[in-house]
């Protein structure tokens, strides 16, 4: 077997374990972090839920039609045929959903080697890396797929039913794909011209699924541009319609008007402004929630992108700019920046992967060349994988401070499960809660109805359970009431009328 | 180091070309039934209306004399178009039959504002001979013009066949008696017409008189 063949099967195994590892991690992690972020059930569950059963809550956004309803029909897709094969729980279907999305998002890794591969094999001198093959660039492909790979918070979002992830996937695949196209010599060929096609449905699929991701979607046009590309500029320019006429169809029929959802989203968060009456933070916020996040990583992953700034460029600028255009809304939360981490961790790794290359490439100069080195001063490049693995390690390490993928829910994740047992329970035909922000109908039942805690529905026959914090005023009520209690999950617990 | 090319090498290509070819045609397999199973989802999806179905368990025999057969605890079966779904206060179609003689605001059933043509039905376990049917519209708690002017009752018999329909066009009682004479009823189904076109149905109970 050839040297370049053994070395091939050696990434691709590498890849394997790293892919193994990752699907792994995320399993873990959609059973370890149930859905925290009430948007993730309620604008992207809910509704398909209520379409399918008749049963769920309605947050404003699907009265006011500023959401599209393409995931709730995508993730209704797959709930409708499960029902059908028979799991009608609603906490089981979210859970097979939560792991389908948790699968989806392994694609980073595959999609973090071939852009890593690309910007090392960029970085490496001539004659360093083969040109064509699985194994070209493979120092930066590796490094940024065992990074997307195991990053913890990469990890812990992994299975959760948010716009950002699918958005983030679009967007970074379609960045993967430009830096390839352009690697290719002939840019109007037509497996370029193909390629071109695919980034522009991608880039566009990733602003219509996050409207606020639409600035990233400029940087493969412009990079394009930039390298004189006008052809596959066009094609691109042109696929890209496809998402756009797809989303504002699907708005026409649901809504009323054609992209009905985008010009609502647009008017009352970026216009109105309302998204603030969620809260707002100062313009350095995200800088200091990723530093906290981060830690030690965030400088292990800027040097080297910054020092491979020549070739990883378009994934700096989208990572730097998604930040800079994101602290200037007043409204902020982790998960809208939550594609700065595979770009930056693609940009890094791809950088360390080529000066890797080019260190090694340096060296075997020095023992193929004229003024031979002897071994022992090159015992040094042993050591050159396991600085590598060091690194990942390092920053895989430092990022895990925090490994939920929000800390502002956790409290509720109990009430999730008492939640869910109320509504397994055989006589229940009401339930009176704390606040019906955990769950919705979903995790709760596909008829019996939830209610805000009033006292006016204590006295109510149909209220046959309630939901409660021990010790709070609700549970004192209830028992008043005459409620007893019959199941205890961590804080909360489930009463039932005597 | 430069690579030699040998028979053994070749035997390497030609395996590792194999199992790329392999590769490929499990990815294509996997893909094409991956998106097939996903349309024949999104089929069942667009197939159904939202409509709430519910059968509720039976908490009590119903007499043998003149009774509610829509109540509760008789364990009827409600069925509704859609109701009004807002968080935090939901208005579930189960208060049509909860029988509260003080009922809070919250206490009623309402359509959703996106339903056109909002209907609700309520079936019992056994067959009963129907005489009339108690409507509380929302003008009982709240303003008058809230009352349902229009709208049409139908009595289920096995199969949700209808026997037997009542149409009213000119309601104006807030507590509204209307007779419906049916044998063998197995269910009452109203068919709303909202007072105008962005109105929505404000129901506090119903019930339907049999034996």
């Amino acid at each position: 077997m050839t040297s370049s063949a053994v070395l091939e099967r050696r990434v691709r195994l590498a890849l394997a374990l790293l892919l193994s590892v990752g699907l792994a991690l995320r399993l873990l992690a959609v059973a370890w972090d149930p859905p925290l972020q009430p948007d993730e059930y309620y604008q992207y569950l809910e509704p398909a839920w209520w379409h399918l059963t008749g049963m769920g809550l309605e947050p404003w956004e699907f009265r006011a039609g500023v959401r599209s309803w393409v995931l709730p029909f995508y993730n209704g897709a797959w709930m409708a045929l499960l029902r059908q094969l028979g799991v009608t729980s609603g906490a089981t279907l979210g859970l097979l959903v939560k792991a389908h999305w948790a699968a989806i998002n392994l694609s980073l890794v595959v999609l973090a080697f071939r852009g890593g591969a690309s910007i090392s094999r960029r970085l490496a001198p001539a004659g360093t890396t083969a040109p064509t093959g699985a194994q070209a660039g493979w120092e930066g492909g590796l490094l940024a797929a065992a990074t997307c790979a195991l990053f913890p918070l990469l990890v812990s979002y992994a299975g959760h039913t948010l716009s950002e992830l699918p958005s983030m996937l679009c967007a970074v695949a379609g960045l993967v794909l430009t830096s390839e196209l352009l690697e290719d010599g002939r840019a109007d060929s037509p497996a370029a011209l193909r390629k071109a096609a695919w980034v522009g449905i991608l880039v566009s699929s990733s602003a219509c699924l996050r409207i606020v991701n639409g600035p990233l979607a400029l940087v493969a046009p412009a990079w394009l541009l930039a390298r004189g590309r006008l052809r596959p500029l066009g094609v691109l320019l042109a696929a890209g319609l496809v998402p756009v006429l797809v989303f504002g169809l699907v708005d026409l029929i649901t809504w009323g008007s054609f992209a009905h959802s985008f010009v609502g989203y647009v008017r009352h968060n970026l216009i109105e402004g309302k998204a603030a009456d969620y809260g707002t933070e100062p313009p350095d916020w995200y800088l200091r929630a990723l530093a906290q996040r981060a830690g030690l990583a965030l400088p292990l992953l800027l040097l080297p992108a910054l020092l491979g700034l020549r070739a990883a460029w378009p994934f700096v600028i989208s990572a730097l700019g998604l930040l800079l255009y994101m602290s200037t809304q007043p409204h902020k939360e982790e998960r809208f920046i939550v594609a700065f981490w595979p770009l930056l961790l693609i940009a890094a790794g791809g950088s360390l992967g080529g000066l890797l290359a080019r260190l090694r490439a340096t060296s075997m100069a020095l023992v193929e060349g004229p003024s031979r080195v002897p071994a022992q001063e090159r015992r040094w490049q042993r050591y050159l994988p396991w600085c590598a693995a060091l690194w990942v390690v390092l920053i895989s390490l430092g990022a895990s401070r925090s490994l939920r993928s929000s800390d502002a829910w956790v409290g509720q994740v109990d009430r999730l499960r008492a939640l869910s047992w109320a509504g397994a329970q055989r006589d229940i035909i009401g339930l009176i809660g704390d606040v019906p922000m955990t769950g919705g109908a979903l995790w709760f039942s596909d008829r019996v109805p939830q209610f805000m805690f009033d006292p006016a529905l204590l006295s109510s026959p149909i209220i046959t359970h309630a939901l409660a914090q021990a010790g709070s005023d609700e549970e004192q009520r209830a028992l008043a009431a005459g409620f007893i209690p019959i199941h205890r999950v961590g804080e909360y617990r489930v009463l039932r009328r005597r | 180091m430069v690579d030699m090319p040998d028979c053994a090498s070749d035997a390497s290509t030609t395996e590792t070309l194999a199992l790329e070819r392999t590769y490929r045609a499990v990815r294509r397999w996997l893909v094409t039934v991956v998106l097939a199973a996903w349309c024949v989802g999104a089929l069942l999806f667009l197939r159904a209306d939202g409509s709430l179905h519910w059968r509720i368990e039976r908490s009590a025999a119903p007499p043998a004399s003149e009774h509610n057969a829509a109540f509760y605890r008789f364990g009827p079966t409600l069925r509704a178009s859609s109701y009004h779904r807002e968080v935090p206060s939901p208005h579930h179609s189960i208060f049509l039959v909860d029988a509260r003689a003080e009922p809070a605001l919250l206490e009623k059933w309402t359509s959703d504002a996106r339903d056109r043509a909002p209907w609700i039905e309520i079936g019992w376990r056994e067959p009963r001979r129907l005489s009339r049917v108690v409507i509380y519209h929302a003008g009982w708690r709240e303003h008058e013009s809230l009352t349902v002017r229009r709208y049409r009752l139908s009595c289920l018999v096995e199969g949700d066949v209808r026997a037997a329909s009542l149409d009213v066009t000119d309601n104006v009682a807030a507590i509204a008696t209307h007779p419906l004479a049916c044998e063998r009823a197995r269910g009452l189904r109203i068919d709303w017409t909202p007072n105008d076109a962005s109105d929505q149905v404000r129901i506090y109970e119903v019930e339907a008189w049999a034996q």
